[in-house]
This record gives structure tokens, C-alpha cells and sequence, in this order.
């Protein structure tokens, strides 16, 4: 069984299913294919060399936006962030609460208002000068927690003496792993008010709202070489990311090509949050630097990357795994060729 | 021209001779890597006299034969390392000289002293470049300059935070590097240069719980060593993999001293001694309290401990500021013209001189206990401090602020040992304000200016006497910082 995308899971990324629209199915690689005299279609020609270089022009494209809801809770208290109720996270996945959740951070934004955030986390365009505070509280299983029970990097601060009016903008999170700002399932903003008298937060299915739109279809595909899965991926001339925003090289730290027998970019448009889980196969690599792979190093459940054949729809990622919004800044398809 | 790329694992190898009129070198490798340039020093006479003891040279004209070889390393892929001979002579002193271009412009030292093959290691490049480099050699008092060659740098590891220099005056800022930490996004050994470049870095494998908390360049110009903060809520064991790493320039040798109950921060003395603060928790009536203490670990692992707070404070209950327990010490000077050491303690709010020899407390700058009062008629000249700069005649503290506050600042006070009063005499708030509950340091600059090292929040600011910002660096989001020091050059 795949894994969910880690990609995915994590999002506060700015993606839900909303305005996939289109349901204008083509086959994955058809719709560019030339014909031949007697109409039948006929795969692209292949590039010179075993060197995929991808393009901006390779590149899906998407947008969307982050809600987060705010909660308002009696100010210098010890609010209870309860997330026993949580059965489904931000991208509409089943989780486990006890189980799924391995630490929860509550992160004291300064100097920015709660939209900015929502923005800049979708834009990946945050800095560490936005942040005040970052307490964390790793959950062993538990499915809430007082916010005294967080710490500073393990230096217990007494963060609730903070917990005021005029502190700054707070955002509870619990997230799958332990990485900062990586793996979130649900988030919250806390609005702490000196004349509120709530002292719980119930996190829930709706306290964090996805809305995005991706495109598939437009997307004609990288031709790549049939039989060659030791082909090289140079992605050294990207200049932009599937939202418009600069592309930093430095932040592709995986590679995953899968591959879909029966579905198409449209299907995979619709169902975008679980792109990962419906692949037949899924093969990924790391990359510690650089802007190339030779993709004899990504690897499946069966074995090493095979290359690709003219069946289905094969999709190539470029992935940020640590990014606090991991939505791939590079997608493609590819397109089998001769 | 001569090259190699990072990445390729490949060393190569030519020799080249030197001053004979020109020609080709003779490469022992293949291939594009072969240098085409044949360098004639300028200050190369004629018949130097060198008493080359190699009968294959020329004897009515000096010949040298330099044999490089340049390995960029597999592990930190913006370092270098050039290996070296100069066939027949016998060497005075070398050096590497690299750069973006063949004027250089940075210089890596030669031990000689081993004899032939001699090393270089490269440090201070920027990833993903090309860089010049040449031996420099002096062999029977004569200056000779090795052929040019080229290398080129490899990529920074994605997971390292995005850094960004959002303001540089460059007439007004000082160039060099900042040695330092990300805390845990991932927990790393990090070099920046002034331009925001990481030029070295090392990831140690460590438990989730360890934050890299200080590096520093290690007294002999060979390694980093750095260690993780190890802070902890209650006396138990914080961190299990808490070590002193020392980790080769080259990222290829990594050694490993457990220090379990040290925590914060650790200073090398010049003979190689690990002066450090160390956890020294005893019982007071029933209930354990975690003291501090000054502890030295020579060369040779022996163990002495220096001072403890036991010794000059009794406690008499919690300091009242939550999760600081009695003491926490967080930051360690050592001041070789005194000889003595420097303590900062974040509950007391105060900074304890000790005598490094006897042992002795000699001085309690800040906090209620001070030795000194503030000419203002005030009681705080900072709260909760971490970093600090010893000056002559005055102290430079990173002031984090209480929660009264919610605002950190740089600020310096002059000292008066006769007096014995302090006068706050500069200060600089950035704007917009940040407020630094954990971490943070500061640093007086060669130039006069200061460098203010903003941590949690990621931001180093440098600011001139006035109070003019004239560098800010930004790490992205989930770069919170260590402490740091400035460096003009990677080489001391």
C-alpha cells in the first residue's frame, strides 16, 4: 500500500479539491501527439541524449488559499487544545488522533496579522523574524494538552504567562513527525482576549479550510526516452514554481515519478490529494544537492525505476519536504517517445 | 585549464614545470582536467641559486616541478582539498591562494614542518562556483608560484533554511563569515558568508530532542566543533546524544566526546583545552537544584572543574522566573588577558567573572547581587541576557528583556573597576522590534560596528556606532539561530 504524499499530508499547503474543475478527460501524453498520414496518433520524438532538461513550461500550475480558523480563549489562562475529536485532517484524509499526531507546536508569530501568515505559509515566503516563539510538546500518544505543557526547545518557559492580548498571533498546530513546521495536520489561530471565558479548543475537520486549483490538463509533457531509466534529470533552468513564485533550486529535496495505468490527468486532477495513494507505482530518490538525477536511483516497492512505456499516465515530481507549504514546486507528466 | 567539479569524487593529478619557457604540462590524468597555463612568477629570477637537489632539473636555470592534486570533498562539497609537492626543493613556507578568479583574494595556510605531500584545505567558498587556486611556495628564498587551476563547488543541501541578506551598506559593513548554528530545522554546524552564502555546513545524526546551540572554529584552523544547547525541564537527562563534535574542515573526519551533563555553550582555549559549562546539581533539603559550574577538559581528557556556583551563592529558593531553574548559566567567555573566565547566568540576569587559576569569583556584573551600580540610579542594565562581549572598560551584552519588555536589544556598558559603577553608553533596537526569549548573541566588529545575532528569530543584524543598520541577514522560516561569532577569515 503507498503511503499518502508527504507532500500532501503535511499541508498547511493551500490545496483542497474546490475548483478542480474541468472534466474534460484526455489520456495522459495524447492530446499533443502528432498523427501520421493515416490519422493514427504517433509518440513525440524523443530528445537527443539520455538528459531530460525540464522546463518553466513543463511546469503544472496551481493557487489557492489557506483558512484558518480563530479561536478565542480566555487570555492568561491554560487553554486545553483537544484534538480526540479529529478523525479527518486538513486534506480530508482519515487520521488517527492518538496515533497519527507525534507532537503538537504552538508558534507566536510577531510584526504579521493572521492573513499574512495564511499567505505566507501558502507562499512559502515566511521568515524566522516573523516568529516570536516556537513551543512544542511531543504527544506520546496523548489527544490534548495544556498549553503549559509546552516547552522551548525543551526549556519549559511557562508559555501561558504569555498568553495575552498584544503578544502576538498564535497558531496551534499538531502535525505527523517531529520537524517544525513539517507534516501539519490541523492548525488553529488562538486569540487569546482578557474578557473570553473559553478555556478548550476542540480542533475539528473545519479548522483549517483548503481551497485550490490545479491544473493537469494543460499539461503536454517532457518526452522521455522509452527503456531508459538511466536517463539524467537536469532541472538547472527552472525559474518558477507551479504557483508563479520563484523556484529555489535548494529546496528540491526529492524525486518521485508514479505511475497511474488507468488514470488520466484529468482523474488525477480531481482526486489531487491523493495522487500518491492511487499510483500503482511510486518511485522516489533524494536529493541532498544539485539541480540533476540520474534516475537509476529512484526506487519502488519493486525495485529500481524501470523508465517509463506508452501505457497510462506517468507524473514527475520535484518535491520540498521540509517547506512549511510542500505542495511540489515542479509537476509534470512524461510523455513516452520515440 | 585545470578543473574539477564537485560531486565527481575524482581527484586529479598533473605536474607542471615551472619557468622553463613555457609549454604544455605534463598531465598524469587525462581527460579535461589537465591545466593548459604555464605560470611564470613575476618576481621568479633568472638563476635564483635554489639548491635543487634533483639532477633531473636544469642547472643553469631554476626548474621547479609542482605536482597538485585537488579533491573537492564528498561530504561539505564547498571545500577543497589541494595536495601538493615541488619536486627536488625543499620548501620554506606555502600557501593555497583561491578565489573566483585568478586574483584570489583568499589565502589557506601549508604546514610544512611534515615534509612532502603538503595540504591545503580549502574553506570559505561559495557553493556552486568555479574557484581559482595556486600553490605559493618558497623554496631556497626564492617566491614561486604554482600553475593556476580550477575547481568548482557543489550544491548546499536543500534542507538547510534559506537565508537571505535583506539590507547590505558595503561601505559602511565588514566582510568575512559567521560561524554558527540552526537550532533544528535541522540541527546542523553552519558557516555563512557575508553575502548569506552557506560555505560549510555539517548535520549530525542526532535524537529529535538535540538543538544545535554553538560552533566555533577550533583553535588550531582544522575543525569545527559545536555541541546541541541540551536544555532541560527538570534534572534528568535532556539530550542523549549531547557530545562535543569535532568534525574535520572537510566534513570527512567526525570525533565525538560525550558530555553528557554539559550544556549551552563551551569555549577552546588556545592549548586545545574545552573550557565548558556543566549541569553541578546537589540536594538542598531534600529537593535537587541544578547549579552551574566552569568545568576544563585538557587535551588528554583530564577534568578539572574550574568554579561552581555552589561555592560563592547559597540558594534560597527558585529564581521566581519559570523553567530558568536557580542558575541557568548560558554563555561562556574566556579572557586570556585576565585570564579568566566569563559566566552568564539568565536567572540572575548577571554575568560572574572567575578567576580561571584560583578559582576565585571576581566579579558579579548585573542582577541583584551586582558588584556595580548603574549611574542611571537604575537596578537592570539587562534582563535575562545571553550573549556577551567583553570590552576594554565596558561589556557588550545581547539584552533579551523580560516579558515586561517583549523586546530584545544590543546594549554596552562602561565599567568602572574603580568606581565600580556601570553607565549604559549605547544600545540598538531593531525595527521593527523582536523579542528574543531564548538565545542570542553579540559581537563588537573590527570596524566599530556591532553584529547582533537575533537567534530564535533568525535575524543577524550589524548596526554602526550610531545605530545605523547596515547588513540584516534573514533565515526562512524554521531558521532559528545559535549563537555565532564573526570571523574575518577561516584561517587563525
Amino acid at each position: 500500500m503507498n503511503r499518502p504524499w508527504p507532500w500532501l499530508i503535511p499541508a498547511l499547503a493551500i490545496l483542497s479539491l474546490a475548483g478542480c474543475g474541468s472534466d474534460a478527460g484526455s489520456d495522459a501524453g495524447t492530446d499533443t501527439n502528432t498523427a501520421d498520414p493515416g490519422g493514427e496518433m504517433l509518440p513525440p520524438d524523443c530528445p537527443q541524449g539520455t538528459t531530460v532538461v525540464l522546463t518553466d513550461d513543463d511546469n503544472y500550475t496551481f493557487s489557492g488559499s489557506l483558512d484558518i480558523r480563530s479561536y478565542t480563549l480566555a487570555a492568561l489562562g491554560d487553554p486545553l487544545f483537544d484534538w480526540s475529536g479529529l478523525k479527518v485532517d486538513l486534506q480530508g484524509h482519515a487520521m488517527n488522533p492518538a496515533g497519527d499526531v507525534d507532537q503538537a507546536a504552538v508558534i507566536v508569530f510577531t510584526n504579521i496579522t493572521e492573513e499574512e501568515i495564511e499567505a505566507g505559509l501558502s507562499t512559502n515566503t515566511l521568515e524566522q523574524s516573523h516568529v516570536t516563539l516556537f513551543t512544542q510538546l511531543k504527544t506520546a500518544g496523548a489527544t490534548s494538552a495544556h498549553l503549559s505543557e509546552f516547552t522551548v526547545f525543551g526549556n519549559d518557559i511557562d508559555v501561558e504567562q504569555y498568553f495575552e492580548e498584544g503578544y502576538g498571533v498564535w497558531l496551534l498546530t499538531i502535525t505527523r513527525g517531529t520537524v517544525p513546521g513539517v507534516g501539519t495536520l490541523m492548525a488553529a489561530f488562538l486569540r487569546p482576549e482578557a474578557t473570553a471565558s473559553a478555556i478548550t479548543l476542540e480542533l475539528t475537520k473545519d479548522s483549517t479550510v483548503l481551497d485550490f486549483t490545479v491544473d493537469l490538463e494543460s499539461l503536454e509533457g517532457v518526452p522521455f526516452p522509452p527503456s531508459t531509466p538511466d536517463a539524467i534529470l537536469d532541472w538547472s533552468g527552472l525559474t518558477a514554481k507551479g504557483d508563479g513564485m520563484e523556484f529555489v533550486a535548494g529546496d528540491v529535496d526529492e524525486v518521485m515519478v508514479a505511475h497511474y495505468t488507468d488514470l488520466t490527468p484529468t482523474d488525477l486532477e480531481k482526486q489531487f490529494l491523493d495522487v500518491e495513494l492511487l499510483a500503482d507505482e511510486v518511485w522516489t530518490a533524494d536529493v541532498a544537492s544539485g539541480t540533476t538525477l540520474e534516475l537509476i536511483a529512484l526506487s519502488g516497492a519493486t525495485g529500481p525505476f524501470p523508465g517509463i512505456d506508452d501505457e497510462g499516465t506517468w507524473l514527475l515530481t520535484l518535491r520540498c519536504t521540509t517547506c512549511a507549504n510542500p505542495v511540489p514546486p515542479f509537476l509534470t507528466l512524461l510523455k513516452y517517445c520515440q | 585549464m585545470g578543473r574539477i567539479r564537485a560531486g565527481t569524487g575524482t581527484v586529479f593529478l598533473w605536474a607542471l614545470l615551472v619557468g622553463c619557457g613555457g609549454g604544455s604540462p605534463q598531465a598524469t590524468d587525462a581527460g579535461d582536467v589537465v591545466p593548459t597555463d604555464v605560470v611564470q612568477p613575476d618576481d621568479t629570477p633568472t638563476d635564483p641559486g635554489i639548491a635543487f637537489d634533483d639532477a633531473a632539473l636544469e642547472e643553469d636555470s631554476w626548474e621547479a616541478a609542482f605536482q597538485v592534486a585537488v579533491a573537492v570533498s564528498e561530504v561539505i562539497s564547498t571545500v577543497a582539498t589541494v595536495t601538493w609537492s615541488l619536486d627536488g626543493a625543499s620548501v620554506d613556507w606555502a600557501r593555497v591562494e583561491f578565489g573566483p578568479d585568478t586574483t584570489y583574494g583568499m589565502t589557506a595556510p601549508v604546514d610544512v614542518k611534515g615534509g612532502p605531500p603538503y595540504e591545503a584545505v580549502l574553506v570559505g567558498m561559495k557553493p556552486g562556483r568555479d574557484y581559482h587556486f595556486r600553490v605559493v611556495a618558497q623554496a631556497g628564498g626564492v617566491t614561486l608560484d604554482g600553475p593556476d587551476g580550477v575547481l568548482t563547488t557543489g550544491a548546499v543541501p536543500g534542507k538547510l533554511p534559506g537565508v537571505k541578506v535583506a539590507l547590505a551598506d558595503p561601505q559602511q559593513q565588514i566582510p568575512g563569515f559567521i560561524v554558527t548554528t540552526v537550532l533544528a530545522s535541522p540541527p546542523s554546524a553552519v558557516i555563512l558568508d557575508h553575502e548569506g552564502d552557506y560555505v560549510w555546513w555539517y548535520v549530525p545524526d542526532v535524537d529529535d530532542d538535540f538543538k544545535a546551540g554553538r560552533a566555533r572554529l577550533s583553535v588550531d584552523g582544522r575543525s569545527i566543533l559545536f555541541w546541541g544547547v541540551n536544555v532541560r525541564k527538570v534534572v534528568e537527562p535532556a539530550v542523549s546524544t549531547q557530545s562535543l563534535f569535532r568534525v574535520s574542515l572537510d566534513g570527512t573526519r567526525v570525533e565525538q566526546t560525550p558530555l553528557p551533563e554539559g550544556h549551552h555553550d563551551f569555549v577552546e582555549l588556545p592549548d586545545g583545552t574545552i573550557a565548558f559549562i556543566e549541569y553541578d546539581p546537589r540536594t538542598v533539603k531534600g529537593e535537587t537544584v541544578d547549579g552551574d559550574r566552569v568545568v576544563e577538559l585538557a587535551p588528554d581528557g583530564t577534568r578539572t572543574e574550574v568554579y561552581t556556583v555552589w561555592d560563592s551563592f547559597d540558594y534560597t529558593g527558585p529564581s521566581g522566573t519559570p523553567g530558568r531553574g536557580w542558575c541557568h548559566a548560558n554563555y561562556l567567555v574566556y579572557e586570556a588577558g585576565e585570564d579568566a573566565y566569563y559566566m552568564g547566568s539568565r536567572s540572575w540576569s548577571a554575568i560572574l567573572g572567575i578567576d580561571r587559576s584560583s578559582g576565585n569569583l571576581l566579579r558579579v556584573v548585573g542582577g541583584h547581587q551586582s558588584d556595580y551600580v548603574l549611574t542611571s540610579g537604575g537596578t537592570t542594565p539587562f534582563q535575562e541576557q545571553h550573549g556577551f562581549d567583553v570590552l576594554d572598560g565596558g561589556i557588550l551584552v545581547f539584552d533579551n528583556g523580560g516579558k515586561d519588555m517583549l523586546s530584545s536589544r544590543a546594549v554596552e556598558h562602561a565599567v568602572d573597576d574603580v568606581a565600580m559603577t556601570m553607565s549604559e553608553v549605547w544600545s540598538y533596537e531593531p525595527q521593527p522590534h523582536l523579542y528574543v526569549v531564548t538565545h542570542g548573541d553579540i559581537q563588537r566588529l573590527p570596524n566599530g560596528n556591532t553584529l547582533v545575532n537575533f537567534s530564535n528569530s533568525g535575524q543577524l543584524d550589524e548596526v554602526d556606532p550610531s545605530g545605523n543598520l547596515v547588513w540584516r541577514l534573514n533565515m526562512s522560516l524554521g531558521g532559528a539561530l545559535g549563537y555565532s561569532t564573526w570571523r574575518e577569515s577561516l584561517y587563525e
